[in-house]
């Protein structure tokens, strides 16, 4: 066995006891492993601490786009949401009259645009890409979109499962390229598949980049008067276009 | 929740089968954790702490497998850390709905050592392809063949000899001496 898978082994557990012995043997005998390996120890545990401070700002984060009538100190009042369809209903007349060509829809769609995250098959990592749907989405989470939407067509193709659409729609987004993405994300509307929310938001997304002023008001509007995913965002959006 | 995440997974630090977990027992919790007079906002702040304990303890290999389920495990973090809030409030609560030796051994605060603090500062300088490989191998336990894969290198030993330049970039920046 190298010393990278043996090392490999120790951080992630999966230490056999033969593995163990030897580990030790190196680690008495060679000096400079006995060095690097501290180095290596130290590393892992500053590694743990920066995943710690990411994963607390992720839970931030989604407790800052969680719907209002999820939370339990809001008291959801129907008022308060008449109001509120007022206001977007206001906002909506006033964006459509003074939605400026010269807004930078580039750095709107930078700000709001992340890959949606795959949730379709969980990739083990370590353990191996068994089969070419979990490669498609392993070269996905690891941001090869180019080889993601190389694999994603031809697991579509295979399959027809309509959720492919949306992430190739996701990869193409994410590569800058709205005018792909965009029939992508029309069509996969017509499938109305648990992605259906989601895939509105990206196509709102890539309206505003493309400076489509009609249709991205209309279904920003739809999405924000809705409970559906992002229509926090899908208000700020709304507010900054206009 | 009908699936949870293996522990497999949760060894790589995924923080899509975090927030799995996350957004599946949040509800639960908040409810349980309501019936005490503690602020909404106390309670997600506690329950945020209760999964980064859970996955601090996952990553230093502290849990090597959940007995029962991870909900009975982070169930039992959260209610201990929401004992000590309601301890600090001077509030008076139902010892047993917290009598849980086991968790109080969990919820143990390991700290950064300042020769590790130093390291996570240097880490930062080192340029993104070496913080990726680093990243990739010590954290989320990607072999080298798959971290060939995933940042495109052309074989495996041109990932084995980055890996290591990386290394001895961070040992440089650090004080030598630190590390034999």
């Amino acid at each position: 066995m190298d010393k990278d898978t043996l090392i490999h082994n120790y951080f992630h557990q999966t230490l056999t006891e033969e593995d163990e012995v030897l580990l030790n043997k190196l680690l008495e005998s060679d000096p400079e492993f006995n060095a690097l390996f501290e180095l290596e120890k130290d590393l892992n545990a500053v590694l743990i601490d920066t995943g710690k401070d990411r994963l607390k700002q992720q839970f931030i984060d989604f407790e800052n786009q969680e719907p209002e009538e999820n939370k339990v100190t809001s008291s959801p009042s129907f008022l308060r949401y008449a109001v509120a369809a007022c206001v977007i209903i206001g906002l909506s007349i006033l964006a459509s009259k003074y939605f400026i060509d010269t807004t930078n829809t580039d750095d709107l769609f930078a700000e709001n645009f992340t890959a949606y995250r795959n949730i379709v098959v969980p990739i083990e990592r370590g353990e191996g890409i068994d089969t070419s749907q979990e490669d498609a989405f392993f070269k996905y989470e690891m941001k090869d979109y180019n080889a993601a939407i190389t694999g994603f067509q031809a697991e579509f193709k295979k399959t027809q499962a309509s959720y492919y659409l949306f992430y190739i729609a996701n990869a193409h987004l994410a590569l800058g390229d709205t005018k792909q993405a965009i029939p992508l994300l029309e069509e996969h509307q017509k499938f109305k598949d648990d992605f259906y929310q989601k895939s509105r938001w990206y196509l709102a997304l890539a309206y505003v980049k493309e400076k489509n002023k009609e249709k991205s008001i209309a279904l920003l509007e739809e999405i924000s008067a809705s409970d559906g995913f992002n229509h926090k965002e899908a208000k700020k959006l709304l507010y900054a276009i206009r | 929740m009908k699936n949870e995440p293996s522990i497999t997974t949760l060894r790589t630090g995924d923080p899509v089968a975090y927030q799995v977990i996350y957004e599946g027992y949040r509800d639960a919790f908040v409810g349980f954790a309501s019936k005490y007079d503690i602020h909404h906002d106390i309670i997600l702040d506690v329950y945020q702490e209760s999964m980064i304990t859970l996955y601090e303890n996952v990553m230093r290999g502290k849990v090597k497998d959940f007995s029962s389920s991870i909900k009975t495990y982070l169930f039992g973090i959260g209610k201990f850390k929401l004992y000590e809030q309601l301890r600090d409030q001077k509030k008076m609560v139902l010892v047993d709905d917290f009598n849980d030796q086991e968790a109080m051994e969990e919820v143990e605060i390991i700290e950064l050592t300042d020769r590790q603090k130093a390291l996570k500062q240097h880490f930062q300088k080192l340029g993104e392809r070496c913080r990726n490989i680093l990243e990739l191998f010590y954290l989320n336990g990607l072999r080298i063949k798959e971290i060939m894969i995933a940042a495109d290198y052309e074989n495996e030993n041109t990932v084995k000899a980055q890996k290591s330049r990386c290394l001895k970039q961070l040992k440089t920046m650090m004080n030598p001496q630190n590390y034999g």
